[in-house]
């Protein structure tokens, strides 16, 4: 389970690293997609079921297609001729442990992580779907409304742009 | 938690014999194919029998943005639908729920189809237009 996880967590990071360090961005976009499923490895061995299979549908199955489609639009997919590295380096460096050292320091010393914590329940899919479809099942329509009124909003904008284009 | 990992041994089984068909059609290929004997004519994309136009990368219209745009929506759609399925049956099953598992869906269902008939009506799907 540990060597699982350790292993997991270095594939993550270091395709996101990899995402960010490729010239080519078809490249990037695959070690992108590589991350997000390890992200979802992850998930599973936490037993967090739902949020794993969330994780491959929204993210793997279309985030990882949205961005190959941008990519797609672009001129030029090879990264030639362009630095990726910001010229002074050890400032970004500098920052980036500033940073996290600051984050570090600050969830080591706060009362939370020294709390015990209650054992985590334990939330099957089953549960989930129970009380989505009993408690949860006005929001659930409300989540429904939400997604088409932002589906209108993007048939709209979208034609809208065209016509634009179209009388300009 | 084992237990549940065990669950997944057959998608595990499954990746692995994704890999190793799409790995072995890679190495078997450069293993038969004549490596030594390569010319222009060889090297080029076959495409269908015509001669290759243009470059492979071409870019696309933006129009099909959109598409991709409704395509996150109606996966997000499908998100929901997971723990219904898981639910549905047994839900069905108990008098109680039944119509409540059955109507809570299709009308969650039907409010998104009267936006994909808004976005088919407004030919959204057509990157003709």
């Amino acid at each position: 389970m540990h060597t699982g996880f350790l292993l997991l967590a270095l594939l993550t990071l270091a395709s996101a690293g990899a995402a960010m360090c490729l010239r080519n961005l078809v490249h990037c976009a695959l070690c992108v997609a590589i991350s997000f499923v390890s992200l979802a490895a992850l998930f599973l061995t936490l037993d967090a079921e739902f949020v794993g299979f969330a994780q491959i549908l929204v993210y793997v199955g279309a985030v990882a297609i949205l961005i190959v489609i941008a990519i797609l639009l672009t001129r030029d997919i090879s990264g030639h001729g362009q630095s990726l590295v910001f010229k002074p380096w050890t400032l970004g460096v500098g920052v980036g442990a500033l940073v996290a050292g600051s984050l570090v320091s600050a969830v080591t010393s706060s009362a939370f992580t020294h709390r015990e914590l209650p054992p985590a329940p334990a939330a099957t899919v089953r549960q989930l779907g129970e009380s989505l479809m009993t408690t949860y099942v006005v929001p659930l329509e409300i989540i429904g409304l939400l997604l088409t009124a932002a589906l209108l909003g993007a048939v709209l904008l979208a034609r809208r742009e065209n016509e634009g284009g179209g009388r300009s | 938690m084992d237990s549940q990992v065990a669950q997944y041994v057959p998608v595990l089984m499954l990746i692995g014999l994704a890999v190793l068909i799409t790995g072995g059609m890679m190495v078997v290929s450069v293993l038969l194919g004549k490596r030594g004997r390569r010319t222009t004519i060889k090297d080029t994309a076959y495409e269908c029998g015509m001669l290759p136009v243009g470059a492979g990368n071409t870019r696309l219209s933006v129009k099909f943005h959109l598409v991709a745009m409704l395509f996150i929506l109606f996966d997000i759609e499908v998100v929901f639908l997971y723990p219904w399925a898981v639910v549905f049956k047994r839900m069905l099953a108990h008098p109680d729920t039944a119509n409540l598992i059955f109507f809570a869906m299709l009308s969650f269902l039907g409010v998104l189809f009267v936006g994909y008939l808004y976005a088919l009506k407004k030919k959204a799907f057509d990157w003709t237009h």
